[in-house]
């Protein structure tokens, strides 16, 4: 046994560092009333309350009072985000505290879809006549807010795709349980037991299931928890890809997956048949860092064209949770000298790492390999492999250097360690040999319980999730609602895409979000994350729809996208009319965004 | 004085074997690179692009349309050397891991 450097921010409450370092290790923290597992409640004594309280990394609690010609406040703070604020500046002290009141919701006033805050004649009815469709985790089809006043449900259509095959699946697998069957299920003593299907029950780090509280946000009808979501009377209809929620806690979720790329077009192609010639908006949440960031891959494409298909038609995402994470990098290679990109591999770190390099079709680089102890374990030219075995024969590293990818001609190299390897700062250096363009971008694919990242500093652009970068497509970034500033949620990813496009489209609110609570019937909880803003405008997008049906109005893709877009409110972001790279083009606005369908149609 | 254990970052390992880059590479396949199947007859769901609308090449098991000339299906691993040298596929690409964005 022997003491091992921790590389944590000493000048810390010791129980502050404990809980850095079990996070390092895999470990989470319990989530509570008012707490993530990710956050961790503190109290700590500021010099300046306007600069703490504006932090996007703060959520605040309350001012308790002056102490020594500072302020004592209380406050939940994200695991990732604990030595960043210790060491801001007019930091005093921060030590863990006792859970804390969580804020109230205010996503729909803030974006103004609240029904006083909607123009005269709109005829939007809550988004009545649009089918609002999910590929989510968790379904509480019990929950209260999916429930009509007469106790039908508000589901037309439930896709388990990891459920029982039947002659029925669609596609061939899973199963869709009809409005009929949960109606049934519904009239059951126990009705997740009648129906074969429910969200995962509450565990000590996971409080309700996500897709619970993003429907309601975009859909509830708040005859449970007494508040609406932005398109109370949608139709609703669900794709569950997911074995269970279950397995993403713990260290166990290294390594697993929600589904693929495939499962996710045909969870789109059955929405979109479901809606039939209905209008029809679907939300995701979902994606990974890796990938080109052109929208030139399948999956991209696939989504383009379901939403290209016929008017009346759109697919939400969100922007992913990444630009404070480090996982990408860019520059340029010049011709005939090299780049180093440094890859630090915590001690922790647990299943594969894994990088990509994306750069153009006209260069050729040679990739070089060095250890964190300096060792150069070679280099890998462009169209070759490289691999390093173990003594038993197994893969420890694994390079690939392909030269022109088949959607977009560029060239990509993608380097995968084995958690055997050793931990530190590896260094691939990037060798120019023939350079005509010379930048590339990298980045570091997700892994939940020990993410590996670049070195200082980083560089949070083009952080979009790996499905996120379509042309088609409307992504979503987050901001705190709950603060005046409303300052940009610290973890909301940023555009542009690779090849330069303006996305994310449009901002909501994500930050401290209340909605549906699953297995409650009536109650809500909290959660954060891009993947809360996304369903903010899925539901406003399902107001332009059901308004401009009701005018007769056609919206194609390329019209839906300028509405939502051009409504959206600036001040933040600074100044007026143009795209901010986490913003985009503004904060949503359900509003003007109603009347500028109402001006298609003559108004 | 007690021994220092070796850091992770002393261990020497051994050179990159660099591999034949013409050995079963694909021009059309886009998947992860170090995941490749190892059993032909594994199934493998992939989306496919084709040039010409409707063409749906011999052997690929069609499961959703997605628009004339995009679809998904599933293929055996060892059908894919054929739909890369097939002139009218556009590309292939391999179901791909998607994670939650909380």
């Amino acid at each position: 046994m022997y003491l091992d450097d921790a590389d944590i921010y000493p000048d810390m409450d010791p129980r502050l560092q404990q809980a850095l370092d079990r996070r390092g290790r895999g470990l989470r923290t319990v989530a509570t009333a008012s707490s993530s597992a990710d956050e961790i409640g503190v109290v700590a004594l500021v010099e300046d309350v306007d600069a703490w309280t504006a932090r996007s990394d703060v959520r605040p609690g309350a001012v308790v009072g002056e102490v020594d010609r500072a302020w004592l406040v209380t406050a939940r703070v994200p695991l990732t985000r604990l030595e960043r604020v210790r060491r801001a500046d007019g930091v005093r002290s921060l030590k863990p505290a006792q859970p804390l009141h969580p804020v109230l919701q205010a996503t729909v006033p803030e974006i103004e879809a609240d029904p006083p805050a909607l123009p005269a004649g709109t005829l939007a009815a809550g988004g009545a006549g649009v089918l609002v469709g999910f590929v989510d985790s968790g379904a509480d089809f019990a929950h209260r807010n999916l429930i009509r006043p007469d106790g039908s449900t508000r589901l037309v259509a439930l896709w388990h795709q990891d459920g029982p095959s039947t002659q029925d699946s669609p596609f061939g697998y899973g199963k869709r349980y009809s409005a009929r069957d949960i109606d049934l299920a519904l009239s059951q003593p126990d009705p997740y037991a009648a129906l074969g299907y429910g969200p995962a029950p509450d565990s000590p780090t996971r409080r309700g299931s996500h897709g619970t509280h993003v429907v309601d946000i975009a859909t509830g009808n708040g005859k449970g928890s007494g508040v609406p979501g932005v398109a109370p009377a949608a139709d609703i209809a669900f794709v569950d890809p997911a074995v269970s929620d279950i397995v993403w806690e713990g260290v166990d979720v290294v390594g697993s997956s929600f589904g693929d790329s495939v499962q996710l077009l045909e969870a789109l192609r059955f929405l979109f048949d479901e809606a039939g010639d209905t209008p029809c908006v679907v939300n995701i949440s979902l994606g990974t860092n890796g990938g080109p960031h052109d929208g030139s891959s399948l999956v991209e494409k696939g989504i383009d064209a379901l939403v290209a298909e016929r008017p009346g038609r759109a697919v939400v995402i969100a922007a992913s949770n990444s630009f404070d994470d480090g996982i990408h990098a860019a520059g340029t290679v010049p011709a005939g000298g090299s780049v180093d990109l440094r890859w630090v591999l915590p001690e922790s770190i647990s299943a594969q790492g894994e990088l990509e390099v994306w750069y153009a079709g006209t260069d050729r680089f040679r990739a070089e390999l060095i250890t964190p102890g300096g060792q150069s374990l070679g280099s890998v030219a462009l169209g070759a492999n490289g691999r390093v075995r173990a003594d038993d024969g197994t893969t420890l590293l694994f390079v690939s250097h392909r030269r022109a990818d088949p959607n977009n001609g560029d060239n990509v190299l993608g380097v995968f360690v084995e958690d055997r390897l050793p931990a530190g700062t590896w260094t691939i250096r990037l060798h120019g040999e023939q350079v005509a363009d010379g930048g590339y971008h990298a980045w570091i694919e997700r892994n939940d319980a020990s993410q590996s990242s670049f070195a200082e500093p980083h560089d949070g652009s083009h952080t979009l999730g790996s499905i996120s970068c379509g042309r088609l497509s409307l992504v979503v970034g987050s901001y705190d609602a709950h603060k005046p500033g409303k300052p940009l949620s610290f973890f909301s990813s940023a555009g542009p895409t690779r090849d330069g496009r303006q996305k994310p489209e449009i901002s909501a609110p994500g930050h401290a979000v209340l909605a549906a609570h699953s297995r409650t019937g009536t109650g809500v909880t909290q959660k954060s994350g891009t993947s809360m803003a996304a369903p903010a405008v899925t539901g406003v997008v399902a107001l332009v729809l059901a308004e401009a049906a009701a005018r007769g109005v056609v919206l194609d893709a390329g019209t839906l996208r300028r509405i939502v877009t051009e409504s959206g409110r600036s001040d933040p972001p600074t100044g007026t009319g143009g795209w901010d790279d986490r913003y985009g083009s503004g904060r949503v606005d359900a509003a003007d965004a109603l009347r500028a369908v109402q001006k298609l149609d003559g108004g | 004085m007690a021994e220092e254990p070796d850091g992770p970052d002393r261990r020497t390992l051994p050179p990159m074997d660099i591999e034949d880059p013409a050995r079963g590479s694909y021009r059309k396949v886009r998947g992860r690179p170090g995941r490749d199947p190892v059993d032909p007859d594994e199934p493998l769901a992939v989306v496919i692009e084709v040039a010409e609308p409707g063409y749906r090449p011999a052997g690929v098991d069609v499961r959703a349309v997605l628009s004339e000339t995009l679809f998904t299906a599933t293929v055996a691993a060892a059908d894919l050397a054929g739909l890369d040298r097939d002139p009218r596929v556009v590309a292939v690409e391999l179901g791909g891991r998607l994670d939650q964005i909380d």
